[in-house]
């Protein structure tokens, strides 16, 4: 997961990072050397939009080394219909359903984790 | 199977579970020794080693030449020891990759050897290493642990399946049912619904009686093309391995793919399988490879669950070793552990756990690490005897 601050980013809004094949547009999220479908070297590194969708989440309630349980890990579904494992705001997913709406946040330096789906109140999608 | 035919001759294992005093050295031997016996051949007849472990490097500080240092006490010098990782799956990856060189006629005899030692006394050192079964680049320090990411794909998996709490908890119950005959499972004592659904929540909603423990262990196999002992040996009629593709959700995954070609190399179906080993890291997973691997249509997992067909003494029992869940997860050992299972139940040494109708057609489904929407590695093995 790689990402971008607003200020740093040239749509103004934090975003992930994404490959897309120029020859026939497939995104990625993965480091893309070669299009996955065509076969294409003509790829361009874009940042991504700063919305999407939780398909599914869970309370993590074993702390790791780097991370005090419990929180969130989602499994999300970005603007760009791209899917991705990714830390959501919040410690507990209970409330949180399928369809809720979500902005990325790209956090101050130092922070664990350095960005995360924060929910959209209200914002839910089928 | 195209090429020499090739056959598993001998097995061995060191029991899995916790042993801070025995040494890598020591488990890998244990397990040799024993697989070398069954096979009734000395360490002079072994003409390739195939070495599999994942984590050495990271808990032990032994990063390279692992093979040759578990080998030479045994006194197996000479014959060249390719060292193996893959993650969970390096095991069966080192299986496939001697049966690969044996079938080709460049040895007639080799071993394979899976170990780990995953116990150091550090949850948190273990649990590092196992996160580095992911692209770090992709999933690395944000807290995606691999129970977080099995979780969100049983809940996803448990939507389209309707499946509930409580078939969760009967994978766990049934494992250590299988465990509790299994003299080198880690875990040999039933558990009930009640103490599975009672334990400690890890990632909603796998608890930890439903996770594979952190655990130490070996298994080998003696691979051979001219078994000393026919009539014991067990025939590899598949052995197929593959990585995970960049895909959309609508095409198929890396288990279905790679079982297809299994089934297909085999020259088999999954309705003539007669008892299979699947890796259930977290004791749910056992359902999803239900339909991943053909033993049941889509929309048919909770009736195959809930039939009695994979429990022991059903018409398909599935994990009677107990699996990752109650037999344990020393990483490096699980795939060759699996295919021991497997040859015990062929020849019916299975003791406690031998299933009433001895099996004929056996399958191993062994994965490892995570990458896009699959495994990063599948590899199955189809045995016959």
């Amino acid at each position: 997961m790689r990402f971008v601050a607003a200020g740093q980013s040239p749509t103004g809004k934090a975003g992930l990072i994404g490959y897309q094949c120029r020859d026939c547009g497939r995104q990625t999220l993965e480091e893309t050397r070669l299009c996955p479908r065509c076969h294409s070297a003509a790829i361009d590194e874009i940042v991504l939009g700063n919305r999407g969708v939780l398909v599914y989440a869970t309370t993590v309630h074993q702390s790791t080394a780097e991370f005090d349980a419990p929180y969130i890990i989602g499994l999300v579904r970005t603007q760009e219909d791209l899917r991705l494992f990714a830390p959501i705001a919040g410690d507990t997913a209970e409330g949180l359903t399928p369809g809720t709406g979500l902005e990325l946040a790209v956090r101050e330096e130092g922070s664990r984790p350095p960005a995360l789906y924060v929910p959209v109140q209200g914002e839910t999608q089928g | 199977m195209s090429g020499t035919p090739v056959y598993i001759s001998g097995v061995g294992a060191h029991r899995f579970g916790r042993f801070p005093d025995l040494s890598l050295k020591h488990l890998a031997a244990h397990a040799a020794r024993e697989a070398l016996a069954d096979a009734e051949v000395s360490v002079g007849d072994i003409q390739a080693v195939f070495a599999a472990n994942a984590y050495a490097g990271l808990l032990t500080g032994q990063e390279s030449i692992r093979g040759e240092t578990w080998m030479r006490p045994l006194g197996i010098g000479g014959a060249p020891v390719f060292n193996v990782e893959n993650a969970c799956a390096s095991g069966s990856t080192a299986l496939h990759l001697a049966t690969t060189a044996v079938r080709s006629g460049a040895y007639d005899t080799v071993l394979v050897v899976g170990a780990e030692k995953m116990y150091v006394q550090d949850t948190h050192r273990t649990l590092k290493a196992l996160e580095s079964s992911t692209d770090l680049d992709t999933l690395g320090g944000m807290g995606i642990q691999f129970m977080a990411i099995d979780a969100l794909r049983v809940l996803e998996f448990a939507a389209e399946e309707e499946l509930t709490e409580r078939d969760f908890a009967w994978t766990a119950v049934k494992a250590h049912e299988n465990g509790a005959y299994n003299p080198i499972a880690q875990y040999q004592r039933p558990v009930t619904y009640e103490e599975v659904l009672g334990s400690r929540m890890i990632a909603d909603p796998i608890r930890l009686l439903m996770c594979s423990a952190i655990s130490d262990g070996a298994a080998a196999v003696v691979v051979s093309s001219k078994p000393r002992n026919p009539a014991r040996a067990v025939r590899i009629v598949a052995s197929q391995a593959r990585s995970s593709p960049f895909r959309d959700l609508t095409e198929t995954g890396l288990v279905e793919a790679t079982a297809r070609q299994a089934y297909e190399e085999a020259g088999v179906g999954p309705e003539d399988l007669d008892i299979v080993e699947l890796h259930d890291a977290i004791s749910p997973a056992e359902l999803m490879y239900y339909r991943e691997l053909g033993l049941c249509r889509p929309g048919e997992v909770a009736a195959l669950a809930r039939s009695g067909k994979t429990e022991l003494h059903g018409t398909l029992p599935v994990n009677t070793s107990g699996g990752l869940n109650s037999r344990g997860h020393p990483v490096g050992a699980t795939g060759v552990a699996q295919v021991c299972e497997l040859v015990w139940q062929m020849r019916g040494e299975a003791g406690a756990r031998q299933v009433r109708q001895q099996p004929r057609v056996g399958m191993a489904h062994n994965n490892g690490g995570w990458m896009g929407e699959d495994p990063a590695v599948c590899i199955i093995h189809i045995l016959q005897r």
